[in-house]
């Protein structure tokens, strides 16, 4: 060995053995250190190793056994035990706790209990409740929301109670704390789900209902956000998106994505596949195209989850996107969400379709419903226009009076049917005013024993005719009702007539008035007639029912009477009600209105016609394109005294009020070459003359436009003579 | 204060049950490591009433204590380690007296 690598080999030696010696001092005062340890009471377990194995003294007193058990026992249970000292150090957490919050309790003992999890309170109240009851000392129970260390939020319901150590003083908390995250996240799922279904039930817009969909399913996992993309109806590509939790440009950008097998994104994908389609991350993802990933990057979307929304066909027509912020799987409760959309979607778009099918179906039927009430009117018209000139042909028979009896008979028969037939045409456009509440009342203060005293009479020839007998008992204290008289006379006649319609011959019938409560007056028509049978009762006021067929062949008319007279009668703001103990039994019918008690010096002015003066001889415009109706009219009227100018058109009507002077217009409102409106508003231009219109239609729409033109009246065809005589006369007056 | 150590501190420290002394040691023990070895060091807690056999293997004789196995050499620490100045100083962490 060289003298040089000798020394070396000596002062290695050396070296070693003086940190031997050190590491020796420094073992016997780490010795003498544990031994002081115990002496001072530093140490509180020793563990001493005997014939059994090695055995833990401690040495406050507890034994190590019982520690040992109730280690066991905190170990075994399956909610989460953490104890803290007085600074919130955690000391202690078991088995069920490290899984909880993901961490080992050698990670976690020593640290402060933030560093596992961030506590989340429902109100400020719970935590002042929780302090309060920590600084008493007792125990506090309550449910809070734990934020973990993985930015994971749970549910839980804790319970926490002080820790103190023999001497009394405390020294710490000790919580069991339940993850009681699945019942409350269903909790809040169906109480979610119920506010969603009422929205839809309430028929609130489609667009309305899937975004608080989607802003559910925020608020049901905070780090998600939902889309939902609506298919058009050939399932090529998407027109419609509501995402109301992303921006704007997202939804935006995805309508009119199309689906097809090398979809843009996962949705075109769901809707074409009918499956659910999963990306957890998007950024390293390539089965989609580029534009679709650098779309969701770009709203912070890094991963998804879109599933199909399936109609009753099974076929896909939307879809709901599940947004996660994070590159990772959707979770479990995730996916439950992505169902929870998909279910409620399909509710939303069924109820949707439903709303809309129903709103077109109820279109249609107002739309047919007004086209009837035309071709009534229209209808209407047209079967009383030929009406008008056979009346005043009639008219003008019945003054010759060189016409045999015979003839002057079967003359008669024909104006009864003329007028029957009226009021066949009348009863069907009231029913059709009524119907679509056109009509209006004009009502005044009337006597109701008078109204039936005067209903009595008119039909007085025809109760005698056919040898019936009808008894009268009016009461003094009937009064005074508040009605239309016309209106409530129509009432009571049909009533009326319908008993003798339906008594045969030496039948009775008996009328009554009473006042049966202050403000109400009933009017009882009973008759010893055909009654009505039980399973016809209810439908008697419904129109266009007779109480079977064999009635309407039996009797005749449209069976429209009755439907008026309830219609009337509610209008009137009265009743009319049908009884009968059946068929062969006869039928009364109680009529009640409402009435007002009036004192003996208040006296009802009943109007009266007034004998009607001599006209002076005066002239006529005539304009009617009829010519059977313009000549009868024309004869009718120049017998009645008047000098008569007729015009067949607008044209020539204008020509004549250009050269000729006259008293009144009467023109017929629909013209060949314009209409009566425009007759009247010319004529008015040239003499200040009252006018007379003349029509077919009788709705109040075309009295008010005939008003409008500047007409004075408006009567209804078929007119006969003498009310046209008599509108004259009111119009000059 | 830091001394630039690239090796890793195994610590384990031995206590038992939920007793006073244990929790303090744990509680001080953290504090000592994040505030001087954060992010270079490992703790393990070990209960010598749940694993007396570890204690034997580690010629533990009384809790808490806390052994330093890395890095070498071993040392041992004993009471409930509110002694920061001298846990330091045997950790070698922090020289004698400065």
């Amino acid at each position: 060995m060289p003298p040089s690598d000798q020394i070396l080999s000596e002062t290695a030696e050396t070296a070693r053995l003086y940190a031997d010696n050190a590491e020796l001092r420094t073992r016997l005062r780490e010795a003498e250190e544990t031994l002081n340890a115990i002496r001072n009471g530093e140490v509180d377990a020793l563990v001493v190793e005997g014939h059994s194995g090695a055995q833990i003294f401690t040495l406050q007193g507890t034994e190590a056994e019982s520690n040992q058990f109730r280690g066991d026992i905190l170990s075994q249970i399956s909610d989460a035990v953490v104890a803290v000292d007085n600074d919130q150090h955690v000391t202690y957490l078991n088995y069920a706790a490290e899984r909880q919050y993901g961490i080992t309790a050698s990670e976690a003992l020593g640290r402060h209990l933030n560093e596992l999890w961030t506590g989340e309170w429902s109100s400020p109240a719970d935590e002042d409740a929780a302090t309060k009851a920590l600084t008493d000392g007792v125990c506090w129970r309550g449910e809070t929301r734990h934020v973990k260390r993985n930015g994971e939020t749970i549910h839980v319901e804790s319970s926490v109670t002080p820790l103190q150590d023999p001497a009394g003083s405390s020294i710490g908390s000790l919580a069991t704390i339940r993850d009681i995250t699945d019942r409350k996240r269903t909790e809040l799922l169906m109480l979610e789900q119920k506010h969603l279904l009422e929205t839809i039930a309430k028929g609130r817009p489609l667009d309305e209902c899937l975004a608080n969909l989607c802003n559910a399913v925020t608020r049901l996992s905070p780090r998600s956000r939902a889309c939902v993309l609506l298919a058009d109806a050939a399932r090529k590509k998407f027109h419609r998106s509501i995402a109301p939790t992303l921006m704007p440009s997202f939804g935006q950008a995805l309508r009119d994505a199309p689906i097809e097998e090398e979809s843009m994104g996962t949705c075109g994908d769901a809707v074409f596949s009918s499956t659910q389609v999963t990306c957890a991350d998007i950024a390293n993802e390539t089965r989609w195209s580029p534009l679709w990933r650098e779309l969701c990057l770009s709203h912070g979307i890094k991963a998804c989850r879109s599933a199909p929304v399936l109609n009753t066909n099974g076929e896909a027509f939307a879809s709901v996107m599940l947004c996660l912020d994070e590159a990772r799987s959707p979770t479990q409760w995730e996916q439950r969400l992505v169902e929870f959309g998909t279910s409620l979607v399909a509710i939303a778009m069924e109820r949707d379709l439903a709303a809309q099918s129903l709103l077109e179906a109820k279109e249609a039927a107002e739309l047919a419903n007004k086209s009837k009430d035309r071709f009534l009117a229209v209808l209407s018209h047209e079967l009383r226009t030929p009406l008008t000139p056979a009346l005043l042909a009639v008219a003008a028979l019945e003054q010759d009076s060189g016409l045999p009896a015979e003839a002057r008979e079967e003359l008669a028969m024909i104006k009864r049917n003329i007028e029957l037939e009226t009021k066949l045409i009348d009863d069907l456009l009231d029913l059709s005013r009524i119907t679509t509440g056109k009509l209006t009342l004009n009502s005044e203060l009337v006597h109701l024993n008078e109204i039936v005293r005067d209903v009595c009479e008119i039909c007085r020839s025809q109760v005698q005719e056919q040898g019936l007998t009808l008894d009268m008992s009016l009461d003094p204290k009937a009064g005074v009702i508040s009605a239309d008289p016309a209106r409530f006379r129509q009432v009571l006649w049909n009533v009326l007539k319908n008993a003798i319609k339906f008594t045969p011959m030496n039948g009775r019938i008996q009328i009554s008035t009473t006042r049966t409560k202050d403000d109400i007056c009933e009017v009882r028509i009973q008759d010893s007639g055909a009654g009505i049978p039980p399973e016809v009762l209810p439908h008697v006021f419904n129109a266009f029912e007779q109480g079977g067929s064999g009635i309407t062949r039996q009797f005749g008319g449209l069976g429209l009477g009755l439907a008026i007279c309830k219609a009337l009668m509610d209008l009137h703001g009265g009743s009319i009600h049908a009884e009968s103990a059946g068929a062969g039994e006869g039928a009364t019918f109680l009529i009640q209105i409402p009435g007002k008690l009036l004192t003996a010096t208040a006296r009802i002015r009943l109007t009266l016609p007034d004998a009607a003066p001599p006209l002076p001889s005066l002239r006529l415009l005539l304009v009617e394109d009829n010519a059977d109706t313009a000549r009868m009219l024309s004869r009718l009227l120049t017998r009645a005294g008047f000098t008569v100018l007729s015009a067949p058109n607008v044209a020539s009507a204008v020509a004549i009020a250009k050269s000729e002077a006259f008293d009144v217009l009467i023109s017929d409102l629909g013209l060949p070459d314009g209409t009566g409106h425009e007759v009247m508003k010319q004529v008015r231009t040239l003499h200040k003359v009252p006018g007379i219109a003349m029509s077919g239609y009788g709705m109040d729409e075309d009295l008010r436009r005939s008003h409008d033109a500047g007409f004075v009246e408006h009567l209804v065809k078929p007119i006969q003579a003498s009310q046209l005589i008599e509108a004259i006369r009111r119009v000059l007056r | 204060m830091k001394e630039p150590d690239p090796s890793r501190y195994v610590l384990r420290l031995f206590v038992t049950g939920q007793s006073v002394l244990s929790n303090r040691a744990i509680v001080n023990i953290r504090k000592i490591c994040e505030e001087n070895l954060a992010g270079r060091y490992e703790l393990e807690v070990v209960d010598v009433s749940k694993h007396p056999e570890i204690a034997v293997a580690e010629q533990i004789v009384a809790a808490p204590t806390l052994i330093k196995q890395l890095p070498e050499p071993l040392r041992r620490f004993i009471g409930d380690m509110s002694q920061t100045e001298r846990i330091l100083v045997g950790l070698d962490v922090k020289k004698a007296g400065t």
